[in-house]
């Protein structure tokens, strides 16, 4: 203990301004990100000023730069302090005295613990008090927090400057990295056509294991042996394996088993039908880079039992021509379309390559659609007046109201504040009035609702803060569809707002089959624009 | 008796490049061994397998009776090393580095810490970085003696210095002695000449001999025949006789194992008609130049006779 006290000492002495200016940022961002919150009510900081400074005025901009400047703070402060009792070489004063690898690593944990976590724990407390959470009702997301950081990046960094023999080479090997990042980004979107990324099955756990378990392992190679080779080659390994990951996504190959089929003879909890009455044609429009084909499949959606709303996750195509031709599609993610309880029509919507497209839309095809779906179900309920003030939300947070920019009196729907994490899965639906608050309202009211947080959240979500915003937009039935030139719809404070939060019950994957599918014929532009306003 | 440092051929390489080969160094507890040997021998190469700095890639190294592979904490609490090249906490005033040091050794007399403070006269709030190359090396030796090691690695610890900061550091280590046995390394002979008791020759990673100082200044004489007529090398003279040549009528020859009886027989046997002999005490130096040459002779020799024999074949 006297040597590791001894080191860390050493330490806190020789780096105290990268120390102090470390907690001086992080203090001030403390001091700065909360005003980001309360930018409606500011006139200064706020809305007469996001021309110049962004929508949450200078003090947001403020705000941002510090969420960047904390992290390079970190960075500095690490290395500088690994790197003065540095790994790499043979003529370091250190390695002809007494020094125990394992307590020159414990030393240096002391002082990253003290320095960086504990100043980073407590930064994360006064936010959750700043946003009117009890920091100890949430310490598992704290710790939890602190986890993900130590795993996503203080161990990977702890390992790189393990290796490097100064800042310098540290920066040229990050540089490296993002280079090898970028370009594995690149290749994988030439590759790959689906954008969005499939459901965290397996992925996250295998990707943090491997970043521990391949950092870790570099670390102790440098400290117990300061073999650099051996390090080296396991920092490589970790990188392939990790850039493979974005090539064969793992959570691919265990969709079939996560999302099973519902055993025959059991009901459906979801149906969906193809060809039904009423239902438009099925469309093609080409995707954003022009080099796949978007196709939207028209069904009516029924089956979803009261307190039940179906998420989906995933789909996969099959197509199969006439003259024996087949191909079938990798697992897409989706944009997490919800299905609701009773009966509508909407759209199922894949990707396929545009060369597939053309080899396959001359003729019928047999279609088949799976698609991967969480079943969720409620799980509470609340009714709370909107106030024209921050209230507190069950299980959400802390809300607030939000005001249309031009005229800063009317409501418009509200953005609310969760503490480590977006919320669980929640529809919050009002009822808009037609008029003036004040007036008696005339004609009917209309409903409006949004969806707010996912299914399963985790004790917390990786970041620098542990308040998370969660805007609800509930204007769009209210503009979209009835707003007309004299006419005025109102959110009015004091009207009965309806929280219901869904928790997942089970998983289950859907095979709708349509045969002889003719393909659509690929929409242009200003087709699109009059199918959305039909 | 006890040896504080001993390696069995011990081999070191760099990819194709050999560092050391077959190297067996004795270093008797007690003792100061002066290894010694022009620059690029291999004594740094040597002295970082010896402090585990490197790993051997053939053959065994023993440092105070644990392998050196094996030489970590526990046993650097008992060695001390000083280094030219090694890097110091720069940044810290010498007595905080003193202060920092003591941590790390249970042995730490801070008696002894004050001392040599005194001795080397030591600023104690001045910066290792402001200080002369001098005054760092007094200031790595009592960071490296204050602990009372058993052992003293030092890897041209005197090169640059000026004679007086050599005195003193020189007397500082006589003074540890033979509580320390102290092994250092150098490339100049003149400098080790007055204080080593024991002494190692390297030359391109070999270990060509190692022995006492007393016993080798003893062994080697020059010694100088002249003829009465012109002298010519006789057929067939013994191996300890070294770089032999004759001009005019003197032969003169470097005896690597002198004893005055056997001497004297042997020169009546080889030169009976010898009208003058004369017997000389060598300097350390003549005598590291003449088993340097001899042996780089061996090894060209050797050489041509590899080329010779391969060409025939």
């Amino acid at each position: 203990m006297k040597q590791i006290l001894a080191i860390f000492v050493k330490d806190a002495r020789r780096f105290w301004p990268e120390i102090l200016i470390c907690i001086s940022l992080l203090v001030a961002f403390v001091l700065v990100y909360p005003t980001t919150w309360r930018v409606e009510d500011n006139p200064l900081s706020g809305g007469h000023m996001f021309r110049f400074f962004g929508a949450q005025g200078p003090m947001g901009v403020l705000a941002y730069c510090l969420v960047v400047l904390v992290p390079v703070a970190w960075v500095i402060l690490t290395a500088r302090a690994i790197h003065c009792d540095r790994l790499v070489g043979n003529t370091q004063h250190w390695i002809t005295r007494p020094y125990d690898w394992r307590k020159l690593l414990a030393a240096k944990f002391l002082y990253l613990v003290t320095f960086l976590y504990a100043p980073f724990f407590i930064a994360q407390c006064v936010l959750l008090r700043e946003a009117g959470f009890n920091p100890f009702h949430y310490l598992g997301g704290l710790f939890f927090n602190l986890f993900l950081l130590t795993a996503a990046c203080m161990l990977p960094l702890v390992a790189l400057v393990t290796l490097t023999k100064g800042f310098g080479r540290l920066m040229l090997v990050l540089l490296g990295l993002v280079l090898v990042i970028a370009a594995t980004a690149g290749i994988v979107s030439v590759v790959s056509y689906s954008s969005i990324s499939l459901p965290d099955l397996l992925s996250s756990i295998l990707g943090y294991g491997l970043l521990i378990c391949g950092s870790m392992a570099a670390i102790i190679v440098m400290y117990a042996r300061r073999n650099a080779k051996v390090a080296w080659l396991t920092v490589l390994a970790l990188t392939v394996a990790i850039c493979l990951m974005n090539f064969f996504d793992p959570d691919a190959a265990v969709m079939n088993h996560y999302f099973p089929k519902p055993a025959a003879g059991t009901a459906l909890p979801v149906t969906f039908a193809f060809g039904a009455p009423g239902l438009s044609p099925p469309s093609a429009s080409l995707s954003g880079d022009e080099k796949s084909v978007v196709i939207s499949i028209p069904v009516a959606q029924s089956g979803v039992s009261d307190g039940n709303v179906a998420v989906e996750q995933a789909v996969r195509v099959s197509m199969e021509n006439g003259r024996g031709e087949k191909w079938v599609s990798p697992w897409e993610g989706t944009i997490a379309d919800r299905f609701l309880p009773g009966s509508r029509n909407t759209w199922l919507r894949f990707q396929i390559r545009r060369k597939t497209y053309e080899e396959f839309k001359n003729g019928p095809v047999t279609l088949r659609i799976s698609v991967a779906m969480s079943m969720a179900h409620v799980s509470s309920e609340s009714v709370i007046p909107l106030r024209d003030a921050d209230f507190a939300v069950p299980e959400i947070g802390v809300c607030k109201p939000t005001h249309w920019m031009w005229n800063p009196d009317e409501l418009r729907g509200i953005s609310c504040r969760s503490a480590m994490n977006t919320p669980q899965l929640t529809n919050v639906s009002v009822t808009w009035k037609w008029g003036d608050c004040r007036a008696e309202s005339t004609r009917d009211q209309i409903k409006s609702n949004d969806w707010a947080g996912g299914l399963d959240p985790g004790p917390a979500e990786f970041g620098i803060t542990s308040v998370w915003d969660a805007g609800v937009n509930l204007t769009w039935p209210a503009l979209t569809g009835n707003v007309t030139n004299d006419a005025q719809w109102s959110l009015c404070a004091g009207t009965p707002m309806r929280f219901t939060q869904y928790e997942t019950t089970s998983r289950l994957r859907e095979e709708l089959s349509i045969p002889a599918f003719e393909m659509p014929e690929l929409t242009t532009a200003d087709q699109l624009i009059l199918l959305k306003y039909r | 008796m006890t040896l504080a440092i001993r390696t069995d051929h011990l081999r070191k390489s760099f990819g194709r490049t050999v560092a050391l080969e077959g190297v067996g160094v004795e270093v008797p507890e007690g003792a100061i061994y002066a290894l010694v040997g022009s620059n690029g021998a291999g004594k740094t190469t040597l002295i970082k397998v010896l402090m585990n700095i490197f790993r051997p890639s053939a053959g065994t190294a023993t440092v105070l009776g644990r392998d050196s592979k094996r030489v970590a904490a526990d046993v650097f609490c008992e060695i001390g090393y000083v280094s030219e090249n090694q890097e110091a906490p720069d940044w810290m005033r010498v007595g905080e580095m003193l202060r920092y040091y003591r941590n790390f050794y249970p042995t730490w007399d801070c008696e002894l810490e004050a001392q040599l403070v005194r001795q080397f006269d030591l600023p104690l709030d001045r910066k290792l970085k402001h200080l002369s190359r001098g005054m760092r090396m007094k200031a790595a030796f009592a960071s490296s003696l204050a602990y009372r090691p058993r052992l003293l690695v030092l890897d041209e610890p005197l090169s640059g210095l000026d004679p007086l900061v050599r005195d003193e550091l020189i007397e500082g280590l006589l003074d540890r002695v033979p509580e320390t046995t102290v092994f250092l390394s150098s490339h100049d002979l003149a400098e080790i000449e007055g204080f080593s008791s024991h002494v190692g020759f390297l030359e391109s990673g070999r270990l060509l001999f190692q022995e006492e100082m007393s016993s080798l200044t003893e062994r080697f004489r020059e010694v100088t025949v002249t003829m009465k007529s012109s002298a010519k090398v006789p057929e067939g003279v013994p191996q300890s006789w070294l770089q032999i040549e004759a001009a005019d009528s003197v032969v003169r020859f470097v005896h690597s194992g002198y004893s005055e009886a056997e001497c004297s027989v042997e020169l009546m046997r080889y030169f009976p008609t010898a009208h003058d002999v004369r017997v000389e005490a060598m300097t350390l130096r003549a005598i590291f130049l003449a088993i340097a040459k001899t042996s780089r002779g061996t090894r060209q020799q050797a050489t041509e006779d590899r080329t010779a024999s391969e060409v025939r074949a």
